[in-house]
């Protein structure tokens, strides 16, 4: 494997155990209104953070896939596929001063392992659950 | 000199082709041939059942380990209490990559082996908790090397 994407892998397996580790703190924001501006796509929550003077943003990005219109009978009688339908992919951006996406990082298996844990950070889930355990019963 | 001379002036119709030796000759080169032409198959034939031994269980397989590389990202959220399930999900990982291994051939294949090994080894522990991480960290980029892998296939068969 090109040892180009592991490096990639390796930088985000950081930001994963920052975070993880409560060195990173995230919070929630406004997506920016380009985001939602096109019917085929949807960004519900971006979480942003500051790490070395820098502002990450992360998200998911929903995308609608309508029926190809290419599609023949032929095709059609053998795809089972219900259109349309929405998937998802994490993004994890770097911003500029403007608040700009200056780049964006490749898609890997860890950016989602990034936004759980994330989601687990921003939510306080290790604080409720604390509080659940600490409640006399 | 003089045979050179004698080969010089031999015409198509001194050469006798249905001769003995003629035809033992032309033997030898088409068995020559037909052993390259087996090798070729025999070559083929490997490759061909590995893709699709790959093929036919190889997503599956990814899926499982994507699916336990998540779960042991969640449990690192609260590393110290989550050790059992930490152990317990490489151990699965370990015997998806030990099936896995056999379906693969060349670098994904030595990948795999490296990444069993990384795992057989390693010690799930509080004072350990890098070495765990790291490990995680192969595993995702383990992952990301038989995916690429697979895609390649695709385009090679």
């Amino acid at each position: 494997m090109s040892t180009e994407k592991n490096k990639w892998i390796d930088a985000l397996g950081k930001l994963l155990t920052l975070t993880q580790e409560g060195q990173l703190i995230w919070a929630t924001a406004e997506p920016p209104g380009s985001f939602n501006s096109l019917p085929h796509q949807r960004v519900d929550v971006v979480y942003q953070t500051r790490y070395k003077d820098r502002t990450l943003r992360l998200f998911e990005l929903y995308h609608k896939v309508e029926k190809p219109k290419g599609l023949t009978v032929f095709m059609d009688q053998y795809d089972n596929t219900q259109y349309p339908y929405w998937t998802k992919i994490t993004v994890l951006q770097l911003l500029d001063e403007n608040g700009l996406a200056a780049w964006t990082f490749p898609e890997t298996e860890v950016l989602n392992h990034l936004l759980e844990a994330v989601k687990y950070q921003v939510t306080g889930v290790k604080d409720f659950l604390d509080e659940i355990l600490a409640e006399a019963v | 000199m003089v045979k050179y001379g004698c080969m010089n002036s031999l015409t198509i119709n001194d050469i006798n082709l249905f001769s003995r030796e003629s035809l033992s000759v032309l033997g030898d080169i088409l068995g020559i041939i037909s052993f390259v032409l087996t090798v070729f198959v025999l070559y083929d034939t490997r490759k061909i059942r590995g893709y699709y031994k790959f093929k036919g269980r190889g997503p599956a397989l990814l899926k499982d380990l994507s699916k336990y590389s998540l779960s042991i990202s969640r449990y690192f959220n609260d590393f110290e209490n989550f050790l059992p399930q930490i152990a317990e999900e490489l151990k699965r990982s370990e015997a998806k990559l030990k099936s896995l291994e056999k379906k693969l051939s060349g670098q994904p294949k030595a990948s795999v082996k490296q990444l069993r090994k990384i795992i057989d080894e390693c010690e799930v522990s509080t004072e350990n908790e890098r070495g765990v991480r790291a490990a995680h960290l192969e595993m995702v980029k383990v992952i990301e090397e038989v995916k690429e892998h697979r895609k390649d296939l695709d385009w090679e068969i």
